[in-house]
This record gives structure tokens, sequence and C-alpha cells, in this order.
């Protein structure tokens, strides 16, 4: 059992949250080491995915873990989203004044969450694993809790989120008593002759996951909570939560058969609403951190696409197989240009609760040029232009709902990349104007910016040439982690 | 192909590191753009040798996951559109000296990209790179708008790159659905391909012909731009400073022309058959609207713009005449444009950064201050308006004949087009440059530089000897023609 790398992960984040709360505050005079301690942690449980991550696939704890390549992935990349996060959110409390160590410790309990959430098949651990990630994101939305915003984007969080809790417990206990089991293994069977009740299940579970995953019409909570959140768990919760969230509905719907036939017309068309009302919302905003919340959304309704494939094609399908992988692929894309466009957007922002308006980045290229190429690639890679990973991974989603055209729900299959490609046509619109603001107004008489330390502008850095290597070399990132992963198991 | 390929990014690279101030940025530029025309006059003197014309190819892996390759080809066609390219590069290079004031290494950094994307897109012979190439093209034009441009220069980008961006999504789509289609070929193993070649093997139905020709043709004509889609044009070419009119007069517009050729006509041969009359109808309506309002503008800059929709509107024509005539004068059209229009915006250019306006109400009888710039300024006008002897000429005739042979009822509405050419060509330059020098400010005017002689010089050399050896350069680019036009002209025979 110890063999079983998803323990040591959970024993090594709940270590480090107990040292992140113990010895993680920092005083009046010195800085706290909450931070340091949480990203030492965090890149351990990348260590250990790495070492893992090109072998050894199996069970633990009777059948409840379950080890995978896609719960690897989705593992380290929750785990590196918070490693991002935790570099970011340092610096930036530090310049809102505020040493809060709990913070720290919250990101590594919402990070563990994720891992149990996206490695199992067993609803009651995977209820788990949701209620361990959200109860320590609502906290983290408020952590600044002498502002309103922060205190409204925690309560709005907690309100909506315990009531999508509440729906998912409901179908979970539906489905249990429809299978006599949380286990998943074997239930399609049994679904499959549910009747009603089960598409009640069904359509609960769906609910529930709308509101996580703030797809229309569930979604209304989504912006004012994003802009209220410290921009770093902003970018945290648009990014890690999208990435577990829809790698656990990628694991889910599929096992539950043929009642997930039933689904697919809804799903389609929650995908286009998502769409379309993320994109026109972000088009009308001068905020840049509501413009990325919306633009959020969309992006959701495009990963929500690709799991239509996914449900249309014959199970177990070339076909199938190949829209999880497009859809795997957009969402470690998904994640890694909305990690770079949320870092710049921290590193630009002022002390105080005034919020970034787009006209702050005016003239970015002439006063921080590389900061300027780094938020131009993740502008680009949202919009899908070539040679960024935005534009390899709409291409893949693209090629996935054209192969299932002459499929069984070909109309359905034609419809959706329609749609696609015209709320790709708006969202130019709002990522060109950030390029547009930033590489062609002068800027003469915009505020000044704040100073930006090292670290993290590395980090930006790395971000943005991750996001351009995807795009030139799609395999490359794949290729780059099984050499790290061999060169860590000869340490081993 | 490859390494050719490498000169403009080694250039890029080379701007990152070294190319801060306006001097060495505009020296890397000059020495790239320079290699860039001895690789390209060499493959055309080595053309001459390859008496088959048989097309050269070269295949390089890229993404196996998505069945994308850097496959190159290399025919007549794609010959002469990069010695275009590379021979307007060093003198836009030039050009751009006085006109670009700020932001150099910027600049000449969007410059390189610009040329790699274009010459990535002449050279493909897979649709996954033509359409990376194609779509990057879009982003430095953008900036290049949108940074050095004029007044009203952000609606212009925009605008530019949403109309280009959102006709390119239908071929975007048709390019996967091709892509897709390739895996039931013999021989494919299952494998998704994106080659010409591969592509040209699909049998499709005319129903699926329609389709994609759609898709495909509606990407080319909003670049051509072909009216009624030419709105963009005219102001991304007023608002451009003066090397992105040139490059986006010189080449950008050229690519619509190359993709019809390539890509539209020889790939869904029954649909361009079924296609041509609408297209030589839209060809003719735009060159008499062009002309009309190319007659009725205050601005040079604007007029030239209109006389590009025009002289566009003449290559729909040729190319959908769907006969070697039509065809091959369409291309010699897209090369004698390429010139002559960038000879225009130059001029043009060197009238702005003199006076800083462009109305032609501002001028009057400068040919007495400026008798150099006015010689220059008529003899490409001359080339504009296609008299005989200059490359305009050639192209034209070619064009006309061939549209003659398809349909005499357009060609002879076209035949006005040249007409309203010349009035309005020379109403310009007479308004210009002859007449009373009324105005105090045109009196000191200075002549030409001795920078802005050698920029002109080539450009004029070349307008000549277009002009006067238009045959042998047809020879280059004949047989490749012949070959794409084949199968569509070949229909209901």
């Amino acid at each position: 059992m110890l063999h079983n790398p998803a323990i040591w992960t959970l024993l090594l984040l709940a270590a480090g949250c107990v040292t992140v709360l113990l010895f993680g505050h920092g005083t009046a005079l010195r800085p706290g080491r909450g931070g340091a301690i949480a990203n030492i942690t965090l890149l351990l449980v990348l260590s250990v995915w790495w070492v893992h991550a090109f072998h050894g696939h199996g069970e633990g704890f009777d059948g409840m873990f379950l080890l995978d390549r896609m719960g690897m992935l989705a593992a380290a990349g929750s785990a590196f989203a918070g490693f991002v996060t935790t570099v970011m959110l340092t610096g930036w409390l530090r310049r809102q004044g505020r040493e809060c160590a709990e913070v720290h410790a919250l990101m590594l309990l919402a990070v563990a969450g994720m891992q149990v959430m996206v490695q199992t098949r067993h609803l009651a651990v995977l209820f788990l694993g949701l209620e361990t990630m959200s109860v320590a994101l609502y906290a983290m939305c408020a952590a600044l809790r002498e502002r309103r915003a922060a205190v409204e984007s925690g309560f709005k969080y907690f309100l909506t989120g315990a009531f999508a809790s509440a729906l998912l417990l409901l179908a979970i206990a539906i489905i249990f008593g429809l299978t006599g089991s949380f286990h998943l293994d074997g239930a399609e069977t049994k679904l499959a002759h549910a009747g009603e009740l089960g598409v009640i299940a069904l359509v609960l579970f769906l609910a529930a996951f709308g509101f996580k995953l703030s797809l229309v019409p569930f979604h209304q909570w989504a912006p004012d909570v994003y802009e209220g959140a410290p921009t770093p768990v902003t970018g945290f919760m648009a990014t890690a939560v999208k990435l577990t969230g829809f790698m656990t509905l990628l694991r889910l719907v599929p096992a539950l058969g043929a009642l997930s036939q039933h689904l697919l017309l809804i799903l389609a068309v929650l995908a286009i609403a998502t769409m379309l009302v993320g994109n026109l919302g972000a088009l009308v905003q001068t905020r840049v951190k509501r413009m990325l919340a919306y633009s959020s959304i969309a992006h959701a309704g495009y990963l929500l696409a690709a799991l239509c494939v996914v449900l249309a094609a014959p199970a177990g399908s070339a076909a199938a197989e190949g829209a999880s992988v497009a859809l795997s692929f957009y969402l470690v894309v998904y994640v890694l240009m909305n990690l770079l466009a949320f870092g710049v957007l921290a590193l630009n922002e002022r002390a105080g609760d005034e919020p970034l308006l787009l006209n702050d980045l005016a003239g970015l290229r002439n006063r921080r040029p590389w900061m300027a190429a780094a938020m131009l690639a993740a502008m680009l890679s949202l919009a899908g232009i070539p040679l960024t990973g935005g534009f390899i991974a709409k291409w893949q989603v693209f090629t996935a709902l054209l192969g299932e055209c002459g499929g069984a729900h070909g109309t359905l299959m034609t419809v959706l990349a329609s749609s696609v490609a015209l709320c790709s046509v708006i969202g130019l619109a709002y990522y060109l104007r950030v390029v547009m603001t930033m590489y062609v107004e002068k800027g003469e008489d915009a505020k000044p910016l704040p100073v930006v330390p090292f670290a993290p502008m590395l980090l930006v850095m790395l971000l943005a040439g991750l996001v351009l290597w995807v795009g030139i070399v799609p395999d490359g990132l794949a290729l780059g982690s099984e050499a790290i992963s061999g060169f860590l198991r000869t340490l081993f | 192909m490859h390494q050719f390929m490498l000169i403009p990014l080694a250039g890029a690279l080379a701007t990152v590191l070294f190319g801060r101030s306006a001097r060495a940025g505009f020296w890397i530029a000059l020495a790239t753009s320079l290699g860039l025309l001895y690789g390209a006059g060499m493959w055309a003197l080595m053309w001459g040798f390859n008496t088959s014309g048989a097309p050269q190819l070269e295949t390089h892996a890229w993404l196996p996951v998505l069945g994308a390759r850097f496959a190159y080809q290399l025919d007549g066609i794609s010959l002469v559109l990069i010695t275009l390219t590379a021979f307007l590069a060093p003198l836009t290079a030039l050009g751009a000296k006085s006109a670009i004031t700020e932001r150099h290494g910027q600049f000449w950094f969007w410059f390189h990209i610009l040329h790699a994307a274009m010459l990535g897109a002449l050279l493909a012979r897979d649709l996954f790179f033509f359409f990376v190439c194609w779509e990057l093209m879009l982003i430095p034009m953008y900036l290049m708008i949108g940074v050095w441009g004029g007044k009203n220069r952000r609606y212009a980008a925009t605008k530019f790159f949403l109309y280009t961006a959102l006709a390119s999504l239908p071929m975007l789509a048709a390019i996967i659905w091709l892509g897709l289609k390739t895996r039931d070929l013999a021989g494919s193993g299952g494998a998704i391909s994106f080659l010409l070649e591969d592509v040209a093997r699909l049998a499709l139905s005319p129903t699926e012909q329609a389709w994609c020709f759609a898709a495909f043709a509606l990407a080319f004509v909003v670049k051509v731009p072909l009216w009624p889609l030419h709105t963009w044009l005219p102001d991304a070419h007023t608002e451009a400073p003066t090397p992105g009119s040139v490059i986006l007069a010189g080449v950008l517009l050229k690519m619509g022309g190359y993709g019809l050729i390539r890509y539209a006509i020889p790939l869904f041969p029954l649909a361009a058959h079924d296609a041509a009359p609408l297209m030589m109808t839209l060809g003719t309506i735009a060159i008499i609207a062009g002309s009309l309002c190319a007659m009725v503008q205050t601005d040079i800059k604007r007029l030239v713009a209109y006389s590009s929709v025009a002289h566009m509107g003449a290559v729909v024509l040729g190319l959908f005449s769907l006969n070697i005539e039509g065809a091959s004068g369409a291309v010699f059209q897209m090369l004698a444009h390429g010139i002559s229009t960038g000879a225009l915006f130059l001029l043009v250019g060197f009238l702005y950064e003199r006076r800083h306006t462009r109305e032609f109400a501002a001028f009057g009888g400068i040919a007495k201050p400026m008798p150099l710039f006015a010689i220059f300024f008529v003899i490409t006008a001359m080339s504009s308006i296609a008299l005989p002897g200059t490359n305009g000429f050639a192209g034209e005739l070619l064009i006309l004949a061939g549209a003659f042979k398809a349909s005499p009822v357009l060609a002879s509405f076209a035949v006005l087009g040249a007409i309203l050419g010349a009035w309005y060509m020379l109403g310009a330059v007479k308004k210009t440059f002859f007449g009373p020098l009324t105005l105090a400010e045109n009196k000191t005017l200075v002549d030409l530089g001795a920078r802005e002689v050698l920029i002109m010089v080539p450009l004029v050399i070349a307008i000549f000897w277009m002009g006067l050896s238009a045959d042998g350069i047809i020879d280059l680019f004949e047989k490749p023609i012949t070959t794409a036009i084949a199968a569509a002209s070949g229909v209901g025979k």
C-alpha cells in the first residue's frame, strides 16, 4: 500500500499543512515562511508524481483509489497550479500588507482534495475530495477579510458551493439506492434499467458539477467570486478547479453507460450556452480580472464540447479515445495559459482594493517589454492563434468534433463545431483589445506599476515559454516530463 | 527550403538580440532581405535548367500527433511570387528607414516574422502548415497597422484582423474535414495527412466539393479582396505605415490569388467550374466599382488602395476564366501589381514624409520643385494603367483575352474598367504634379534623395523589364498553371 503514490502525496500535503500552521506565521518584524513551506511541499508532491507518472498503474484501498495516467496528469497539474499560485500569492499578499500563513495551509488542503477527486471512482471518496477542496477555497476567497468584496466573494462562493454539494449528495444517494454501492464499477448495467430515477440522479449530478465548473446557467456566481478573491487565488480557481472538475467528469460520465446518452443533448446545449454567454460577457468588461473570469467560462464551453464528443462517439472507439486526448490536452494548455494571464495580472496589481482596469495596462509594452510579451503569448493562446498551445488545443477539439460529424449525432456535432468557431471569433475581439492596449496605447498618463520581484517574473516567463513550446511541439511537454521522470527515477 | 525559411527567422532572432537601435535593426533587416533575394535569385536561375517544370518537393517531420508535416513545394507559381516578395523586402526595408520613427526593434522583429509567414504560406505543401502560416501573417500586419499607423489605426487594424480571421475559420473547418477524410485513402494506414497530394487524391462528391470550395474561396477572396468583401482594404491601407502598405499591397493580397490557383481551383474543380460565372461577375464589378471609388477620393493613398481593389478584381476575373490566357495573365498581373502598387505606396510615403498630408488639395504643380519624384510617379502610374511596354500591359491584355474567351459580355465591361483606370490615375497625376504651384509650402519641397532614388530605380527597371520580356516570365509558370486549371476547365467537355 505504501507503494501507492496517492497516499504519499496526501501524507506530504497534510504534513505540509500542519507545518505551515505551526511554523509559517510571520511577525511584524519577520516575514512568514508559510509560502516557502507550501512551495517545498508542492514541489515534493510534483516530484512524487513525476517519479510515478510513466510507470505503475493500479488500485489501492480496496479499489477506492485508482492509479492511471489521466488521474496522475490531473493530480500533477493541480499541484503545479498550486505551486505557481503560491509563488504569486506570497508576493501579492505582502504587497497588500498582509501576512497570512493560513492561506498557504488552505492551499495545500485544496490541492489534497483535488488529488483525491481525480483518482477515484468511488462516489463517497469523490464527495470527500470535492468538499475538502471547496471548503478550503471558500476561505481562501475571503483571505483579505477586512475587504467587502472579499467577504462577498467568499460568502457567495460558499452559498452556491454548499447548494451544489447538497445536489451532489442527493445524486450520490439516489445512485447508491439504485445500485447498492458507491462504486461506479459495475454500476453501468444496473443503472441502465433504472428508468426515470436514474435520469434524475444524472441531472442532479450534472447540476452540481455545473455549479462547480461555472457552466451556464449555473455560472452567475463566478464573475463576482472571481473578482473579489485575491487574484492568484482566482487564477487557481479558474485553472485547477476546472482541470480537476473536467477530469472527474471525463472519468465518471462515460462510466454511467447508457444513461449518459440522455445527457448528450443537455450537455451540448449547456456547452453552446456556456461559450456564448462567456464570450459575450467578456466582450463588455473593462476590468481585466472580470474579463478573464468570463473568458474562463467561455473556455469551459469549449471543454464541454469536447466532452460531448467523448459521449457521442461509440464507447471504446478510436474517436472517443481521440476526443478524451483532445480534452486532456486542452485542459493542460488551458491551465498553462490562464496561470500565465492571471500571473501577469497579479504582478501588475497595486496595493489597495481598486480593480485593475484595462487602461492600467496601457503602454505596458514600453514600460515592461518582457511582461507585455508574456501577456501577448497568453492572449494569443487564449484566442487560439497559431504557434501557441491554444491553437493546437482548439485544432484538436475541432478535429474531434468534425470527426464525429458523420456519426450517429452528426447534426449535433456540426452545430457544436460551428458554435466553437463562431465563439472563437468573438473571443478574438476582446483578447485583441488587451493586446491593442498593451502595444498600441502610449500609456503616458497611466498610473505607475508596482515593483516586480524576481521569482514570480521568472515563473511568468517560464509559463510563457511553455505556452509557446506546446504550440510549436505539442508532444514536447509529454516527452520532456517523461525525460524528467526517467531522471528522477535514477535518483530514488 | 527549410534553410530558406530560417533566413527571416534568424533575422528575427538577431533583432531580438542586437536590434534595439534603429541603425542595427535596419542593417539586420537589410542583410536578411538581401539574403532572401539572393536565395530566391538562385532558385530562379536554377529553374532555367529545370526543363521538366516539375515542382521541387521537400518534406520534414513536424507534428506526427496531428498528421502535420513541414512539406514544401517549389514550382513556377510559388517561385515568381517568392521572387516578388524577396525583391520587395530590401526596398521596403529601405523605405521603412524614414517611415518608422519609433519602436524600431519591435518593428523589425515583426517585419521578419511577417516575411517568414508569407514565405511559409507560398512554399507550403501541407494544408496544416499552410494554415498556420496563413493565420500567422495576420498578427504582424495587425500590429504594423495598429502601432505605427495613422490616426484611425485602432479601427483599421481591428477591422482588418476580424475580417480576415473570420473568413478563414470555414477554411480551417474544411482543412480538418479533408484531413480526416484522408484516413480512408488507400495506403494511408488510417493516419491523418494534410499533404496536398493526399488531399488531391480524395474523391469528393459535387456537394462536398461545393462546401469545401466555398470555405476555401471565402478565405481567399477576402484577402484578395474581392468586391463586396473589400471594405477592410481602404481603411487598412490608409492607416498603415508606408512599409506596411507596401507589404500588404505587394505580397499579402497576392496570397488570396495564390490560394485560389493553388488550392481552391485544382482541389475542387467541379465547384470551381460552377462558381466561375459568379466569381467573374464579382471580379468585373470590382474592377468598375473600385475604379469609380478611386475617382472620387481626395486622399492619394486611398486612391491607390481603391485602384488595388480594381486590379485585384481583374486577377479574379482572369483566374476564373479557367483558360490558360486568363489564368497566366492573372498571375502576371499579381506580379505587376505588386511592383507598381508597391512603388506607388512608397512614393506616396515619400510625399507624406515631406508634407504630412496626402490630400490632393494640398498639392498641385509640384513637378517643378520635385522633378525626379514626378518622373518616377508618372512611370509608375503608367504601369498601373497598363501602358504598353510596362508590366501592367501584358497582364491586363492576357486577362482580357482570357475573359473574352469565357464571357465576351463581362470582358467588355472589364475593358471599361481599363478606361476608368486611365481616367483616375491621370487625374491624380494632373492634380498633384501639374497646374499652377500655388501653395508656399510646396515651393520649398526637396526632391528625392539618394536613398529614395536607390529604392525607385530597381522598381522602375522591373516595370520595364517585366513589360518587355513578359513571355519569358510567363514561361516559368505556364506549366503549373495548365495543370492547376486543367480539371476545372475540362468539366463538361
